[in-house]
């Protein structure tokens, strides 16, 4: 059995959609209970995202129903929006026409769905109640989890009662976040039709480890950690010898405590008695030593550096946290017997391992979590029956679970749209859908996703926007008038230099990620070789064909003349390529930018200095801008291998420029993307 | 649309019956709240709750008291719940359920009744020995010669029951080896098997009751399951009505249990309160008055009508005899129906109870009587089956008076017509047959019904792969430490079980049954499913010839045979159609029901197909119509036939919300003015003429 995911309603900062969590399918998990190779990575659920996106509020909502009862839920639980909503409602219904002989109460919802393995020899003593015959082939079954009022009647007559008072606002809120607190609720469980389960606990059936981000309570940390190690070893390895130290240990008890008797006890006692008679009062000093005790104390954890003895509260953090991580995750498995029947989930949840680690030691965090564990338990047959669950906003782990896992699949991606926590799950069929390429193609798709993603996904996931642009000229000159942008420069945003049809490989991974992208693309007009020799200007799309990719997807296929806009906005992306500037098209950005600024200072010095005989030969004698843009094309061709050398001296150009010149303009359709960008993100807010 | 506006000074008005409710539960004492059809008796039942639950919660929760909310049916159980919401003070259930959870922690008192029980039930055993005319073989034996030929019968119990359904001559041909010395006795097989049958019970009864006296394991307590309906008091399990008595006798007995109860639950409700079983009153009453006498409060809610009383055994308007001293709150408001049949249902029950709709919009329905003859129904329900748009879901419900029609009409005849050979439900027991094969109180089921019922509930169950799977056996520990793949191969193994009628799919799970393979949990189910062990299809026959006839004259045993038989042979499809009925799952445009099935629901359309003659007697709705004029006058016998004819019209023409048609299928010629004078106009009713 194995938790395959969790839809979290009215929680926090969940509301009633893209709210589901979904966690390490059947495949990857079966595949894992069959090698005897252990590799954690496939099986470990990521989540990730950026700050206070409710990373921490999965493993809560999952701590607060398996750990602890029903009174962990406080009104602070509810999410906000649900409950300003629920409040108009009663004012709806007790001030207004409505009525309704069946009135809504506050709850919470938790919708567990539990994933079964073929072949299995789970016990189904805890699921049973939940499950349908159907259920029993499809290997699933689903758990509907409420916290509801346990008084539904008396929170409704109380908040009528709070209703009549007339408060404002403010005060009417708080008065309606007190009523729910001082409400006792109850879990209820509800199979699939919603049917009461009785006498069921979740914590029968889904047992929850969670190792919080902040474990390092005392310099003495460390120690205790090794020892759950020593002490697991000791006992694996040692087997009977157990039985000898601990005789052992019994015994130097027995000789302390006949010591301290004979030497203090008695004469204590002595002392005592000259305040209070013995018969009434009388202390017994015994020595107390136990094999863990003796493990804490006595063993002295050294770093040797160097040959140098570096005692433990100089041990660096990053190493400390992670010794830890790694006696919790012994220490837990320890606690399940070899070679019995499961009857539970079992499921430890690593909270932000990131914190104090480098980060090249964060990127290697799953291999060496795997390789301490498959080393500790090398010599037992042991069955690893967990989920992991790691919350993180640790790009170097994501990069890492990739990796390791060779796949998107079981990552959880959070972010924040519309005030409500969004989850994206990732998934290798949804990044590259499987219906619309072919087998191998795909394959390629997906492995140049995953090789090139490693750049670039701090980018990705925790960027405000991205802008996709196809040339070095793009990048370079956008970053500096983002920079310059006082709105814009606000937000992080990144930029992707990609080529089209490359870029396009992206496209729908960005989709479901939701971050907006705007993506700024070229007309790429295909000339033939007579109109490439004449440097033939072009001003009508007519019968004309684009060499472009991206234009070609969005477009439907490559004429030109069938374009109706210049952009196309789907959801979060916005293609952006060029109009007709100055009664030309553009084929690249050069050009477009070329044809903006025919006639500003700055670009005409740039180009006097990049392609002095060129220049000089088309601005002629009249020293005409016009000029200029007539040769808009003939300029791009010839600066088609002077790229990097047109941008960044144009970025000298203006970095060291004074204000009083006139800046170059972008082209219009980027600054209608970036007007849609900004938007945007200001929707976002 | 109609039936929605209620205008403030009709919501006030009906507050002030609600508000009478509430005075007496603030005062503690005990009512009881009559309203007709469609008043929203169950409305003011949820109000009222909801009501103790506001202004009583604290106090409630701090002497941790709940209160008792007792429905008609699991069904009714449901609806109370979901609209009163979640709470933790409201215990809601039927009856049955609620009696055994107040009783069933004082076993060793309930051990005590049932040895009481099992001593009577001997005694009335032994009389029958001693001095009955079929018993008389036996009584002329001596004392000696009872003993062997006991002993004798004991020891061939397996090769009796073997040849249970056999006829005369090989069941001599068995016997008289064994039996040399008393092969009188054998001379009448049917006085036989009724003697024996008779000893078997003495023995199980003694048996039994020598076991609790020596405190044998597993006699210690008294079972009851509501999956069953039979007694088998030798195994200390105990049926409906048995479970009611005792729970009158444990409670009439035992002042502290009176008082835990009383303290424990100070208020309890009960729904539908006209049919229910009159022992329930009076343990009600017990409780009141114990808790008068010793200055606790306690208040009892009747909440019903007692012009809806349609069943025997419920209390109907003797209630006030068992359980005097009740508050009377009356509602005559109508939340229900159409301003047009309010109007003719007052008429029928001509009672204090003069309704009036609640809502400002009520007209807009229509109520109209047809006279035709039997060949006429399909025709007249297809005529309104195209007028009103019927469709599945606008459903058209058709009453009609007999099981026969509704067997015939919703397509499960053959079970109908062969329960009907039963001598079970036979002659005088015909009426019998209207509760114990068609209702939908599951409660109500007869024994071989609800065997059947269990059955075919698997088997629909299986089908069906939305089913959950603790509904296949509800019972937790049945699954406790069961593996995914023993489930995996338990469903697999019931789903082997096949069979196109009813008699092919027992064979076919005795057969699976008894291959001894490692199916032990098969086995625990389908045992569990049957409420006996060790099925093979020859037992499962012998058990419903045993079940369902009584005398065994070679005549008998044939037809008893045969009728098993023609049981065993219905397709197992009928029999699905007979169980979707039963537990209202049907899918069709019109529903069928007999007048009794429709207690507290309501349609939009129905149509009653009435005549003269129910059940056996062949003057009933006539004899009402006929005596309208001088009800007042009628006596005794008719008075009651009067009353029992009004209420189930009563019942039935009050289920309809807009549109209300009857069609009577006698000649009316006789009683023209009786009907006139409730429904209006008589129309003929003529084929071919489309209104």
């Amino acid at each position: 059995m194995y938790l395959k995911s969790l839809m979290i309603k009215n929680f926090r900062k969940f509301g009633i959609e893209n709210n589901k969590v979904k966690f390490v399918d059947a495949k990857s998990y079966q595949k894992q209970q069959n090698e005897k190779k252990l590799n954690i990575a496939p099986t470990t659920t990521l989540i990730v995202g950026k700050n206070n996106g409710g990373k921490t509020t999965i493993v809560k909502a999952l701590d607060n129903l398996i750990n602890h009862n029903k009174d962990a839920f406080k009104a602070n639980d509810f999410n906000f929006t649900y409950l300003k909503k629920l409040l108009e409602y009663y004012d709806e219904i007790f001030n207004g026409d409505r009525s309704s002989e069946k009135i809504n109460t506050p709850y919470l919802q938790f919708n567990i769905d539990i994933g079964i393995e073929d072949a299995n020899n789970d016990l189904i003593t805890n699921i049973v109640h939940f499950m349908r015959l159907d259920d029993i082939n499809n290997s699933e079954l689903n758990i509907i989890v409420n916290v509801e009022l346990e008084d539904e009647e008396v929170f409704i007559s109380n908040v009528r009662k709070l209703l009549e008072k007339k408060h404002n606002q403010t005060v009417r809120f708080r008065g309606f976040l007190d009523l729910i607190n001082s409400s006792s609720f109850n879990i209820n469980y509800y199979n699939r039709d919603l049917n009461k389960i009785e006498n069921f606990k979740l914590r029968n059936l889904i047992e929850l480890r969670p190792i919080k981000a902040n474990n390092i309570e005392s310099e003495k940390s460390l120690s205790k950690a090794f020892s759950k190690i020593i002490e697991y070893r000791y006992n694996t390895l040692l087997g009977n010898e157990e039985n000898e130290i601990n005789s052992k240990i019994s015994d130097i008890n027995n000789d302390l405590t006949r010591l301290i008797s004979e030497k203090h006890t008695n004469g204590l006692n002595e002392s005592l008695g000259e305040i209070e008679s013995n018969e009434k009062l009388q202390v017994l000093l015994s020595a107390d030593l136990n094999f863990q005790k003796m493990m804490n104390t006595l063993i002295k954890y050294e770093y040797v550096e160097r040959g140098m003895n570096i005692p433990e509260n100089q041990f660096g953090l990053g190493y400390t946290k992670l010794m830890m991580i790694i006696a919790d995750l012994i220490d837990y498995m320890e606690k399940y017997p070899e070679n019995s029947f499961n009857s539970k989930v079992n499921i430890i949840s690593i909270e932000e391992p990131e914190t104090f680690m480098h980060p090249q030691m964060q990127e290697l965090f799953i291999k060496n979590i795997n390789e301490a564990i498959a080393s500790l338990l090398k010599d037992r047959n042991k069955n690893v029956n967990s989920q992991l669950i790691i919350t993180t906003h640790s790009s170097h782990i994501l990069n890492s679970k990739i990796h390791s896992g060779n796949t998107f699949n079981n990552i959880n991606y959070i972010s924040i749209k519309d005030n409500h926590t969004n989850v994206v799950n990732l998934q290798d069929d949804t990044i590259i859908p499987k219906s619309k390429k072919g087998g191998i193609e795909r394959k390629n798709d997906l492995e140049f996703l995953k090789k090139h993603i490693k750049y670039k996904v701090s980018e990705l996931f925790f960027s405000d926007a991205i802008i996709f642009v196809e040339g070095m000229t793009e990048e370079t000159l956008l970053k500096f008038y983002i920079d310059n942008n006082e709105k814009l420069n606000k937000y992080y945003i990144s930029i992707f230099n990609i080529d089209g049809a490359h870029g396009l490989v992206y496209h729908d991974l960005i989709s479901i990620l939701k971050v907006p992208a705007l993506i700024i693309t070229d007309l790429d007009i295909k000339r033939n070789e007579e109109e490439k020799k004449g440097f033939k200007q072009i001003c009508d799309l007519k019968d004309r064909v684009t060499t472009n990719e991206t234009i070609k997807k969005y477009n439907g296929d490559y004429k030109l003349g069938t374009l109706q806009d210049n952009n196309f906005n789907i959801n979060n992306m916005y293609i952006t390529y060029q109009d007709k500037i100055e009664g030309y098209y553009a084929t690249s950005f050069e050009e477009a930018f070329i044809l903006t600024n025919y006639n500003n200072l700055i670009l005409n010095r740039v180009l006097l200095k990049i392609k002095p005989d060129i220049y000089k030969n088309i601005i002629k004698k009249n020293k005409r801008f016009r000029n200029v843009k007539e040769s808009s094309f003939l300029l791009q061709r010839k600066l088609t291998n002077n790229k990097s050398d047109f941008a960044n001296t144009l970025l000298y150009q203006l970095i060291i420029e004074t204000e009083d010149e006139r800046f170059p303009s972008l082209p219009e359709y980027i600054e209608k993307g970036l007007t849609w960008l900004l938007r945007k993100l200001g929707e976002e807010e | 649309m109609n039936l929605l506006k209620i205008s403030t000074l009709n919501k006030q008005k009906e507050q002030k019956s609600l508000k009478a409710i509430f005075n007496s539960i603030d005062k503690s004492e005990s009512f009881i709240f009559n309203a007709g059809a469609g008043s929203g008796k169950t409305y003011a039942l949820i109000e009222s709750l909801k009501y103790v639950i506001r202004n009583y919660e604290r106090i409630l929760k701090k002497h941790n008291q709940k209160v008792i909310c007792i429905t008609y049916t699991n069904v009714a159980t449901r609806e109370v719940k979901e609209r009163l919401g979640n709470t933790d003070l409201v215990l809601v259930s039927t009856i049955h359920e609620r009696v055994w959870e107040l009783i069933r922690f004082y076993q060793k008192e309930l051990v005590e009744i049932h040895t009481e029980k099992l001593r009577e039930e001997i005694y009335s055993l032994n009389q029958k020995l001693k001095f009955g005319e079929e018993y008389r073989k036996y009584q002329q034996l001596d004392t000696t010669q009872k003993e062997n030929f006991k002993k004798i019968m004991i020891e061939n119990k397996d090769l009796f029951y073997q040849n249970y359904s056999v006829k005369a001559a090989p069941l001599k041909e068995v016997f008289h080896p064994l039996l040399k010395e008393y092969s009188d006795i054998l001379r009448n097989v049917s006085h036989f098997r009724k003697i024996v049958s008779t000893v078997y019970k003495v023995e199980n009864y003694y048996k039994c009751y020598k076991n609790i006296k020596s405190n044998e394991k597993g006699y210690e307590s008294v079972e009851y399951n509501s999956i069953y309906n039979s007694d088998l008091l030798h195994n200390m399990q105990i049926s409906h009505d048995t479970l009611l008595d005792y729970g009158l006798k444990i409670i009439e007995r035992y002042d502290l249990l009176k008082q835990i109860i009383v303290d424990k639950y100070p208020l309890i409700f009960i729904d539908e309160y006209q049919d229910t079983d009159q022992t329930v009153v009076s343990i009600m009453s017990y409780l009141e008055k114990y808790a008068k006498n010793i200055g606790h409060k306690s208040l009892i809610g009747y909440f019903g009508d007692t012009a809806q009383n349609i069943y025997d055994k419920g209390v109907g308007s003797k209630i006030t005899e068992i359980h005097s001293d009740l508050n009377y709150i009356i509602k005559e408001f109508n939340r229900r129906s159409t301003k047009e049949v309010i109007e003719v249902i007052n008429k029928i029950r001509n009672d204090e109870i003069e309704q009036r709709s609640i809502y400002d919009d009520c007209e807009g329905g229509s109520v109209k009587f047809y006279e035709g003859t039997q060949v006429d129904v399909r025709e007249f329900i297809n005529k309104y089956i195209e007028e009103w748009d019927i469709t599945e879901k606008n459903q058209l419900h058709c009453l009609v008076l007999t099981n026969k029609t509704v067997a015939q009409y919703s397509g499960f005849e053959n079970i109908y017509e062969a329960f009907k050979e039963t001598d079970k439900y036979k002659g005088l027991k015909y009426n019998q047959l209207n509760t114990e094969l068609l209702s939908n109180d599951l409660y109500k089921l007869g024994e071989i019904p609800k065997l059947l019922f269990n059955i075919i509930r698997l088997y629909n169950n299986l089908k069906n792969i939305n089913t959950p799977v603790i509904d296949i056996l509800p019972r937790s520990n049945f699954f406790e430490d069961m593996k995914l793949e023993e489930l995996k191969e338990l469903v697999n193994t019931l789903n082997q079980v096949e069979g196109k009628t009813l008699g092919e799919y027992i064979v076919s799970m005795s057969a699976i049954y008894n291959n001894n393979n490692n199916n032990n949990k098969y086995k625990k189910l389908v045992d569990w499913t049957l409420g006996f062990e060790g099925i093979t299809h020859e037992l499962f026959s012998n058990y419903l010839i045993e079940r369902l006839f009584n005398n065994k004259s070679d005549d008998d045993v044939e037809h008893a045979n045969n009728t098993i038989e023609k049981l065993l042979k219905i397709n197992i499809d009928e029999y699905e159609v007979w169980y979707k009925f039963i537990s209202e799952k049907q899918v069709e445009k019109v529903i069928y029901h007999t007048y009794h099935g429709t207690k507290g629901l309501e349609f939009d359309n129905v149509i009653i197909i009435m005549e003269n003659a129910f059940g056996l007697n062949r003057n009933y709705f006539n004899h009402f119509f006929e005596n309208i004029a001088n009800s007042g006058d009628l006596e005794d016998r008719d008075k009651q036939k009067f009353e029992q004819t009004q209420n189930l019209l009563y019942v039935s023409c009050s289920r309809a919300i807009r549109n209300l048609r009857i069609l009577y299928i006698d000649d009316v010629s006789n009683f023209e003015n009786g009907i006139k004078g409730i429904f209006g106009e008589i129309h003929p009713f003529e084929k071919n003429l489309k209104t």
